[in-house]
């Protein structure tokens, strides 16, 4: 998956923490509900930033430029 | 808890944390020809574990163990939501942590506020974003150093005064900050977060142990306070005071410059990458410990007055032995310092980068270096007698901080991404934007019902956008600027040339 889904994967985590717990979790009154949704986006953040980051090298800004705008349409898929 | 066992704890951190302090002395900040780059950016050479953890400290003040296990204490597991949006919002970094890097080493930039001056072609829009920073980052600095001043007296039953600690974080964040700028600020912090996370997961640990264990501690929250595990939960965490309250903060890592201006230092994108998760891993620890604590609090003090309470209250029972809780509260203080001597370093390269060099002619580098070496024991010394006055537009101010500075984010985001975004866009939005955060908090006016924390940000995208359209951008600047932030039409890779500071 590419860098710029990743990052369109952040962008739903983070709808989710308004929608999920203030929605369908609302009367989940346990550690299974809103604490253990919030954990688990926690967790999700962290894999989506290691993907999203997987080409940062040691190298020239311009190469990693070019492969790592995640917010463009025409870079790699 | 004994006076020498406190004081005890403050001179062993001073005596280490000084230590430290000086064997980060290096050619880059304290030899011959140290220049702004060397002093204030560890002459873009800093490597990723330092970074991550100096980043992680920086961003991690004596709010989370006092402040956010206050709220949790109060709100519940809102607490822990709110903290989860900003931490996701630091993927920015993932985004624009390269085009700011890339543009830093191309164009010499030291802060990020020179970074929009010159892109939008206008010293101006540097000064207003560096004023606009002391602004609310001086206040909020202020009440981090009065947080050390009452946790000190807390803990110690008044024997140690307020003022006292506020002297006591005063002089250590001047220290660490002095001694060899972003070199000491970054090696004392890498201590400062070790110690943060080490003491507080084995406390926080050894309290929940000591309440019966995680299953435990969640069936007496279920069955005592089950409010507090769901949102809205007891009625702080409304749905519109949890947009207010995220919104600001999932943009932290761009609108506070004392971490978008790490961006500039890493000495490759590798160890960017190592500096990004290695802080994501620390604040994920960070912010479950502290809910964790909050939660103990609550389940083992349920009635206290001030929820601020909860943290002294917690380090001063049976729960926590008096050596560690002594150990957590130099953790805290570590907290505390680490925060403030960042922000004191960048505001001082702000002041002397885009105010001094702005309106002085003939400021060279030196005289520059100079002025901010001045300028960053005047800011504390400010930030002290804030502390110290506890006046109420201060404390208005501190609050206000996270949403006034989220008005400079459209002017950041406009830089890489729209080419037609001016000068004259960036200033309104800024100026503009900043005075109706101010006037909201001041009047405590909620128009449509909605706070100020939500209405910050499109009032300044639509200043941005609105004055942009009506005035001349400078598609020259712009272009060369996105070119070689890899945003700009028709690019793939950019400038290969090594830093041009010389362009500027």
């Amino acid at each position: 998956m590419s860098a710029r889904r990743w990052v369109w994967g952040v962008w739903v985590l983070v709808l989710s923490c308004y929608v999920v717990p203030y929605g369908l979790l609302g009367q989940v009154q346990a550690w299974y509900g809103a604490f253990l949704f919030w954990c688990v986006v926690g967790v999700l953040v962290i894999v989506a930033n290691v993907m999203i980051t997987r080409t940062f090298r040691s190298e020239d800004a311009g190469d990693a430029l070019s492969r790592n705008d995640p917010l463009r349409d025409d870079r790699e898929k | 808890m004994t006076i020498g066992l406190i004081w005890s704890a403050v001179i062993l951190y001073l005596i280490v944390g000084l230590g430290v302090a000086f064997l980060s002395r290096g050619k880059t900040t304290n030899g011959a020809g140290v220049d702004m780059s060397g002093y204030f950016l560890g002459n873009r050479q800093m490597n990723g574990f330092v970074s991550a953890l100096s980043y992680s400290a920086t961003t991690y003040s004596a709010f989370m163990m006092v402040g956010l296990a206050g709220l949790t204490y109060a709100g519940g597991v809102g607490a822990f939501g709110f903290e989860i949006v900003y931490f996701a919002g630091v993927s920015l970094v993932a985004i624009f942590g390269p085009k700011f890097w890339a543009v830093g080493k191309r164009f010499g930039y030291v802060t990020p506020s020179e970074m929009l001056g010159h892109r939008y072609g206008n010293k101006k829009v540097a000064v207003v974003t560096a004023i606009a920073s002391c602004v609310f980052l001086i206040p909020y600095a202020a009440v981090q150093l009065a947080g050390v001043g009452y946790l000190l007296a807390g803990m110690s039953s008044g024997a140690i005064s307020f003022t006292t600690g506020v002297v006591v974080s005063t002089i250590l964040a001047i220290l660490f900050s002095y001694i060899a700028g972003i070199r000491s600020v970054m090696w004392t912090d890498s201590l400062q977060a070790l110690f943060m996370i080490v003491a507080s997961t084995l406390v926080a640990l050894l309290v929940v142990h000591s309440l019966g264990g995680f299953a435990e501690l969640f069936d007496t929250l279920a069955a005592e306070h089950p409010a507090s595990l769901s949102v809205p939960g007891p009625g702080l965490f409304s749905f519109t005071t949890f947009l207010g309250l995220t919104i600001p903060w999932f943009f932290f890592s761009l609108s506070n410059p004392q971490v978008s201006q790490r961006l500039f230092m890493p000495a490759s994108l590798k160890s960017m990458r190592q500096m990004l998760i290695g802080f994501l891993i620390f604040g994920f620890i960070y912010t479950v410990v502290s809910v964790l604590w909050g939660f103990s609090a609550l389940v083992a003090f349920p009635d206290l007055a001030k929820s601020d309470l909860a943290t002294p209250t917690l380090l001063a029972s049976e729960h926590v032995p008096p050596v560690l809780g002594v150990i957590v509260m130099a953790g805290i203080l570590a907290a505390a310092v680490s925060t403030i001597d960042s922000i004191m370093l960048t505001l001082s390269s702000m002041l002397s980068r885009d105010v001094y060099a702005n309106v002085s002619s003939g400021a060279s580098e030196a005289k520059q270096l100079k002025v901010g070496k001045w300028v960053l024991p005047v800011i504390a010394i400010l930030a002290f007698l804030f502390a110290e006055l506890q006046l109420n537009l201060i404390a208005v101010l501190s609050v206000a901080a996270s949403t006034g500075l989220v008005v400079i984010v459209p002017a950041i985001i406009g830089a890489f991404y729209w080419k037609r975004g001016t000068a004259a866009g960036a200033l309104a939005s800024i100026v503009v934007g900043g005075l109706v955060v101010i006037a909201l908090y001041l009047s405590g006016a909620k128009p449509l019902d909605l706070p100020a924390g939500i209405w910050a940000l499109p009032v300044s995208v639509l200043l941005f956008v609105a004055v942009s359209l009506m005035t001349r951008p400078n598609p020259e600047l712009a272009g060369e600027f996105m070119k070689t932030a890899g945003t700009g039409p028709a690019t793939r890779a950019t400038s290969r040339r090594p830093a041009e500071s010389a362009s500027r």
